[in-house]
């Protein structure tokens, strides 16, 4: 499948059926997920309505650390086999993947206050998770840095395939380090330790929001075709004026 | 519906809410303009790869 939608021609049919099916999709998904997360589960016994917090905090963590998995790959598949579908996918990722993650910063602020009494704590998770947005900002900063495209993609690979390195880190640090951070209640040994009207809203709010990454990082992929074949014709114009 | 209006602390469950929907639109908003200036400026280049 991967190997079939690498030639950019067979991406773009691809992605002209996929992009509405996401689409509609995630429209449908976060609307029931929102009414689930807002009104139809009951506040925890113990954190009241604040537990509301996690059915957009959890899935933008996932989401933070699926892109950057996705990303990493990405870009190691441009530096070892120099496929350039693969640096459209990594640099259409990079952008999706810091929102998530900045918004899991915020709203774990936001929920944080009201249930350990604090905004921010260099806590090894919370710690963990600032790098990984930081490796998202520095990413996009260094391919916007240089005017060598093509050795700017090369670095930012090269960064992007180091930060996987962070996500094991973000994943067990709850359990390497004594953490203020709950641990996994959902992707554990024994299966999800959450009750079923909590992981429900859970669910349906992650496949919504991983319907929507994947509708945007889509969308953008054929943009940043678009935006390459642009400046191809320009330069090939550049080249003829130059020969003539 | 009034249940949401009876919230155990708002004034952190709201603005969590309304911090995502202004990221995850603002994002939209950004692809959805950007595609419409890559679009213009590929159209232009190909009707001048035409001449």
């Amino acid at each position: 499948m991967i190997s079939y939608l690498a030639n950019p021609r067979r991406f773009d049919i691809f992605a002209r059926y996929a992009i509405p099916v996401a689409g509609a999709l995630a429209a449908v998904l976060i609307a029931v997920g929102l009414y689930l997360s807002l009104i139809g589960s009951p506040p925890d016994y113990q954190q009241g309505d604040t537990i509301r917090i996690m059915y957009i905090h959890v899935p933008a963590a996932w989401l933070a650390l699926a892109l950057y998995f996705a990303m990493g790959i990405s870009s190691a598949i441009f530096f070892i086999w120099r496929h350039n579908l693969a640096d459209v996918a990594a640099a259409s990722i990079a952008p999706v993947g810091m929102v998530f993650a900045g918004l899991c910063l915020i709203t774990g602020s936001l929920w944080g206050k009201p249930t350990w009494g604090t905004w921010w704590i260099w806590d090894a998770r919370l710690t963990s998770m600032l790098i990984q947005f930081l490796l998202f900002l520095g990413y996009m900063a260094l391919r916007g840095a240089l005017e060598d495209e093509k050795l700017a993609a090369r670095l930012a690979a090269i960064l992007a395939m180091a930060g996987l390195l962070n996500l094991p880190i973000v994943k067990f640090s709850v359990d390497w380090w004594a953490s203020l951070h709950q641990g996994a209640t959902v992707f554990r040994d024994g299966g999800p330790s959450i009750d079923p009207s909590q992981l429900a809203p859970l669910l349906v709010m992650a496949f919504g929001l991983t319907a929507l990454a994947a509708w945007i990082v889509m969308y953008r992929m054929r943009s940043v075709i678009m935006d390459r074949r642009a400046r191809a014709l320009s330069q090939a114009r550049e080249a003829r004026g130059g020969a003539a | 519906m009034s249940e949401l209006f009876a919230f155990s602390h708002p004034a952190f469950i709201w603005p969590a809410y309304a911090i995502t929907a202004l990221g995850v639109g603002g994002l939209v908003y950004w692809i959805l303009s950007e595609r419409a200036a890559v679009k213009k400026r590929l159209e232009r280049e190909e009707r001048r790869a035409a001449r």
